[in-house]
């Protein structure tokens, strides 16, 4: 009773949400800082570790009895709690009237989870209306972009989902075949995600994300030229379950910086094609997408390497 | 002094009234002098255009740069035709960075391209930008990350008239160290 008296006096400042864990009761406060999206959240990680080495010491103990009323085995414990300490997120969030939870909050376990991340994907607009045209390739505010020209949205499930962009696709030409890193595969930073076999020589590119592999996209595997058709909307690659977000995120440009990358890598990409005519710089110009048929194949090698990182 | 001149060439039938706006325009922006020559036909020395009379960018270059023009420090063509490039699919113009050549085209610069009403305060402050903005190619300046300089790379005539016909601090500062 002590505990939940202390918890009655916490004042929850308008507009803040409290945590999953301190509505179940498991501490006494926080707040959510998260936009209760617990899959991406470093402090549900290291409570949820918390919980399962409990719940593994319980196990273990040969009196499991006695061991219960020293180790917060929030679990069951939480069943007891009354129905307004057992919301569903998605109450919280305001996006259901009344759900209480069946799950003892573990989300990645539940039916109802999956049908409300399934309701709500994708929640990126994708559509052509939020392009915006920079030095002739064109670039979402909404994504974020890695050095090496692949992107990555985060979704509403807290994976993300990663592909190449329309500077990648362009420079690229035309793709014989791909091969994409397998589910489950645990990508370091920097690891290879992507095959890309092109009449001038295999590209390897590296993910921009530490993680594990979660979905890939089977349609573009089917159908190779999605990439280039549709570099941001059917030809994305795959989902990847993030590993550590924080530490790759500050290698991640978006919106102004992005932009600005974008115009460098445009004027490298005209010094790196210099002719008997030396550098020529163009305005208006939107880069051909025949490219790669109109230069050697030991220019196209030099701008891959220089643009795309590649192996 | 004899070779410090921007020599303007017209590809074809280009209004006179547009050169000699565009000769004023470089002579304020540059402090040099400018030489107009007569009309230039070049379609006996250049591949044929594409389908839609749109010039090979490049091939046009090459041509300028191949040969003399006496007293010219930079050259300047002006063309009514289309151009694209084998790198770039479309352009409004092209230079050589540090080098001697630029060239303009008028064909997407006027409203009318776009199917509205014709307005020629609106073509010549987008001609005004590109000139300027390819000739200082020519002096070196590569393209700004500031979208109100004249430097930023436009990838459509919105940019252009969202630009200003300026250059910012940065580029202005290159522009004097370079003359
Ligand atoms: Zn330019
Ligand atoms: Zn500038």
């Amino acid at each position: 009773m002590d505990h939940k008296y202390q918890r009655g006096m916490k004042v929850i400042p308008t507009g803040e949400r409290k945590c999953l864990w301190m509505e179940a009761g498991v501490v006494s406060y926080k707040l959510c800082t998260n936009q209760y999206q617990c899959s991406i959240c470093d402090y549900d990680r290291a409570m949820s570790n918390r919980v399962l080495k409990e719940r593994k010491i319980a196990a273990e103990s040969v009196d499991i009895i006695s061991h219960k009323k020293e180790v917060n085995v929030w679990v069951e414990e939480f069943r007891q709690l009354p129905a307004d300490q057992r919301k569903c997120r998605y109450m919280l969030m305001g996006e259901v009237s009344y759900k209480i939870c069946p799950n003892s909050f573990r989300c990645g376990e539940c039916s109802f989870d999956q049908m409300m991340q399934d309701r709500k994907q994708p929640r990126f607009d994708y559509s052509v209306k939020n392009y915006e045209k920079v030095a002739g390739v064109y670039m979402h505010e909404e994504l974020q972009y890695f050095r090496n020209h692949t992107w990555l949205q985060l979704e509403r499930n807290g994976k993300y989902r990663i592909g190449i962009d329309d500077f990648a696709r362009r420079i690229i030409g035309k793709i014989d075949g791909i091969e994409l890193s397998a589910v489950g595969k645990n990508l370091d930073f920097e690891g290879y995600c992507l095959t890309i076999h092109h009449e001038y020589g295999d590209l390897e590119l590296f993910s921009p994300i530490k993680g594990i592999v979660d979905s890939v996209n089977q349609e573009v595997l089917d159908n190779v030229t999605l990439i280039i058709d549709e570099p941001y909307q059917g030809g994305w690659l795959m989902t990847i379950d993030p590993i550590s977000v924080t530490k790759s995120n500050k290698n991640l440009l978006k919106g102004d910086t992005a932009k600005a990358w974008m115009i460098e890598e445009t004027n490298l990409l005209s010094k790196t094609l210099y002719s008997d005519l030396g550098v020529t710089l163009a305005e208006g110009a939107t880069i051909s997408a025949e490219i790669s048929q109109n230069i050697s194949r030991e220019k196209w090698q030099e701008l891959v390497r220089k643009h795309l990182f590649v192996r | 002094m004899s070779d410090r001149i921007i020599t303007i060439i017209p590809i074809g039938e280009i209004d006179n009234s547009f050169l000699d706006f565009i000769s004023w325009s470089i002579e304020e922006t540059f402090r040099i002098t400018t030489a107009l020559l007569p009309n230039y036909n070049l379609s006996a020395e250049i591949p044929p255009p594409l389908p839609g009379n749109r010039y090979n960018s490049t091939s046009i270059l090459q041509y300028l740069s191949d040969k003399k023009f006496d007293n010219t420090l930079r050259l300047l063509a002006i063309t009514e035709s289309d151009l694209y490039s084998p790198i770039f699919s479309t352009l409004y113009g092209e230079a050589q960075l540090n080098g001697r050549c630029a060239l303009v085209s008028l064909h997407r610069l006027r409203q009318e391209y776009y199917n509205l009403p014709p307005d020629q305060t609106i073509f010549l402050s987008r001609f005004h930008k590109v000139v300027i903005h390819e000739i200082a190619h020519t002096f070196g300046l590569i393209h700004c990350i500031d979208k109100n300089c004249i430097m930023y790379p436009s990838s459509n005539v919105i940019d252009i008239d969202e630009k200003s016909s300026l250059f910012c601090p940065s580029c202005n500062q290159k522009l004097l160290l370079i003359n």
